[in-house]
């Protein structure tokens, strides 16, 4: 009699592809003869997205499917060591069940296998509590044989050693959007340093070849330059000086790439040449506003600065946004 | 009282059906008669159409032997190919998205028990016919939805591993040729 373990490999590939990773577990736990061809072949889970969220005593793995989310609770002190997922992390294995912990789809999730090439599409670590969780993803990033591959990283932590720590084992060529949060909780004196010197990450191929990117943390940055390839930029410079102002608007106007460099800062240094340079501003609301036409284009780099509230943007608009009476500078 | 013309009437399907027939005999003696844009869809099939050059002329006197189908399979397969030999070229094989709803027709055409959806998945491959795999594919994966490891042992017919090892232990213990 003919089974389905009697049918070509391509029927059988063929097959994991379209089923989902419930199935796929499923499968696996059919017979040796399958469980054997899904642990070699590792097929595709439609991995989108993972998210790992460290409180007190616990740890949350969410697992977001194509299809579906699972939900995993660890806690801590229950049979074995709260980064126990973490290895299995790092050569495919998403999930080790732990005997004794509360875990909404214990059984399902039991020895869930990853494909080295799922492509992620968010990798979100919510740190809270413990610095640990950061040494130990980076073992294990450091034991994959490739880099992990996603297109947005979202991490939440208190330090910039953190980030240092991740960042550079994500494949560069698929990171577009790097958001780097400050935990929600309340500060204390592990907080970490007021500001982040971002220096070591402005090397990182992982920063020069992504396309947005969000701090949410004061940052002291090495230069400025570093910043100019992004195409949104959302962050709060420490420090800035007029200088730093005049290539910002010199570069945006001579490359394509900008559409919004927005930033907050503590500190502007000279700023007065730089404004007096700019011209008469539009005043609208507590705004100053400039706009300077692209060459060659009906767009215009419309430069803002709210001095009460220490903010600018410069942004790439139409020019039906200019408001009637305001002057365009070609 | 006006006279309408007379004209032939012409059936849509006969100007676009394209009168070259090929003859298909299976692994029973079977024959089947298919028509060239039918056939194009069996990979297996088109090439050695090809390799061996028949035409328009000579199709139906050189039927082609296909000693891996048998009768029951070949039906199924000419019928589904007749049935899709005008559809469009679809985009890749997005093997995971579930939105696809398998025609009513294709449904009907592979409801039949699981040992003879294995058979034609084998004579499918055989001849390589791509969709005809991917709807098995849909099938076969579908019934797997909500199931637990032991319903789809049952479903997909494979035996526990311990009746595969007493199988394997019963199959070294007999005595082979010499013995």
């Amino acid at each position: 009699m003919l089974t389905l373990t009697d049918l070509p490999f391509s029927f059988l590939d063929q097959l994991l592809a379209y089923s989902g990773f419930r199935e796929i577990f499923c499968l696996r736990k059919v017979c040796r003869g399958l469980r054997e061809y899904i642990d070699t072949t590792k097929p595709d889970l439609k991995l989108t997205q993972l998210f790992i969220t460290l409180r007190e005593d616990k740890l949350y793995l969410t697992i977001q499917f194509r299809e579906e989310q699972v939900v995993v609770e660890y806690r801590n002190g229950y049979g074995s060591n709260l980064f126990d997922f973490h290895c299995v992390v790092s050569d495919g294995e998403v999930v080790k069940t732990v005997k004794g912990e509360r875990c909404m789809d214990k059984t399902r999730l039991k020895s869930l296998k990853l494909s080295q090439e799922a492509k992620y599409n968010e990798i979100l670590f919510e740190e809270q509590t413990s610095r640990n969780l950061f040494e130990r993803l980076e073992e294990c990033f450091k034991a994959r044989s490739c880099r992990l591959q996603t297109t947005e990283i979202n991490l939440q932590t208190f330090s910039v050693l953190q980030v240092l720590s991740i960042l550079p084992y994500l494949e560069p060529k698929n990171l577009k959007i790097i958001e780097l949060m400050l935990p929600t909780v309340p500060y204390n004196k592990e907080t970490g340093l007021r500001t982040w010197r971002t220096e070591k990450l402005e090397e990182l191929e992982q920063w020069q070849m992504a396309v947005s990117l969000k701090i949410s943390k004061d940052i002291c940055i090495d230069s400025i330059m570093n910043f100019l390839h992004f195409t949104h930029v959302c962050v709060t410079f420490y420090s800035i000086s007029g200088r730093d102002l005049l290539t910002i608007k010199n570069i945006l106007l001579d490359t394509d790439n900008v559409h919004e460099f927005f930033f907050k800062y503590k500190h502007l240094y000279h700023g007065e040449q730089f404004f007096e340079s700019l011209g008469r501003p539009y005043i609208d609301e507590q705004r100053s506003l400039w706009y300077f036409r692209f060459p060659e284009s009906e767009q215009i780099l419309r430069v803002a600065h709210w001095s009460d509230s220490a903010m600018m943007s410069f942004h790439r608009k139409d020019d039906s946004s200019v408001p009637g009476n305001a002057v365009v500078q070609e | 009282m006006s006279v309408e013309p007379e004209v032939p009437i012409v059936q849509v399907e006969e100007v676009r059906e394209n009168p070259v027939l090929y003859k298909i005999i299976s692994s029973d003696n079977h024959v089947f008669t298919i028509s060239e844009h039918a056939v194009k869809l069996s990979k297996t099939l088109w090439d050695l159409i090809t390799n061996l050059g028949l035409t328009a002329e000579n199709a139906l006197d050189n039927p082609i032997p296909v000693e891996n189908v048998n009768g029951k399979n070949m039906e199924t397969i000419v019928q589904f190919c007749e049935r899709h030999k005008y559809d469009e070229e679809e985009p890749e094989y997005t093997n995971y998205i579930r939105e696809f709803v398998l025609p009513e027709w294709d449904r009907q055409l592979l409801s039949i028990d699981n040992e003879e959806l294995f058979q034609l998945i084998l004579a499918t491959n055989y001849l390589d016919i791509q969709k005809l795999m991917d709807y098995c594919c849909r099938v076969i994966g579908d019934m797997a939805k909500d199931k637990t490891p032991e319903e789809l042992r049952i479903i997909y017919g494979i035996p526990t591993d311990a009746e595969d090892d007493a199988l394997e232990r019963s199959a070294s213990d007999s005595p082979g040729p010499s013995g």
